[in-house]
């Protein structure tokens, strides 16, 4: 027996965003600061991802809804070059693909391990994407 | 029970659950689905259930 379950990824845990941005080799994320753009153009965010030898950041933004949005100036591909997924589709893959995938697994792992889940077994295709296999532990 | 976890480069999640029991397959996955963000679509194999009418009842609590 078997069922299938698609889910569109929203940022809902800034901790989880933390850790995530850690495996791109920042230690975490700045309060009570602008994130910068083009020339003297910076953006309003609740937290700002910055991290060394970029002008540009990416500013993290919470929605009336309780969730964050991600945006930046993708002008020169500052961003895309740190957190772009090549084979991306849109303009958000291509700027902040990895990003939001490796979010997406860390959650998913989290849960996991909050489930009894183990991980099996974690595979990345030539297409770009990630696969991980999950298996109960017997209670 | 195995779930297979696909994440494309956008973040969309697919999660597949293989070999559950009765409403296990829905409990299994539901703090995933609820931590991750908004669900588009869920597809049940018809083989999948002694429990049907269960089971449906679940997932429509879920949204």
């Amino acid at each position: 027996m078997s069922h299938y379950t698609s889910i569109k990824t929203q940022i809902k845990d800034i901790g989880i965003l933390e850790n995530t941005c850690r495996d791109f080799g920042i230690d975490s994320l700045l309060r009570h600061t602008k994130a910068r753009g083009y020339g003297s153009q910076s953006i309003e965010c609740d937290y700002c991802i910055r991290w060394e030898g970029s002008p540009y950041d990416v500013a993290v933004v919470r929605q009336q809804d309780g969730t964050y949005s991600l945006t930046g100036d993708f002008y020169q591909g500052h961003i895309a070059q740190k957190f772009g997924h090549p084979q991306g589709k849109t303009e958000m893959e291509l700027n902040l693909g990895r990003l939001l995938q490796a979010y997406a697994k860390h959650t998913v792992l989290q849960q996991a391990s909050q489930n009894n889940l183990g991980l099996l077994s974690q595979e990345n295709t030539d297409d770009g994407r990630v696969i991980l296999r999950l298996m109960a532990y017997s209670s | 029970m195995e779930i297979k976890v696909v994440i494309s480069p956008s973040g969309e999640v697919k999660l597949e659950v293989i070999n559950a029991i009765g409403v296990q397959c829905l409990k299994a996955t539901e703090s995933i689905e609820k931590a991750l963000g908004i669900i588009q679509s869920r597809v049940e194999k018809s083989e999948m259930y002694s429990t049907a009418v269960e089971c449906e009842a679940v997932a429509n609590g879920h949204y």
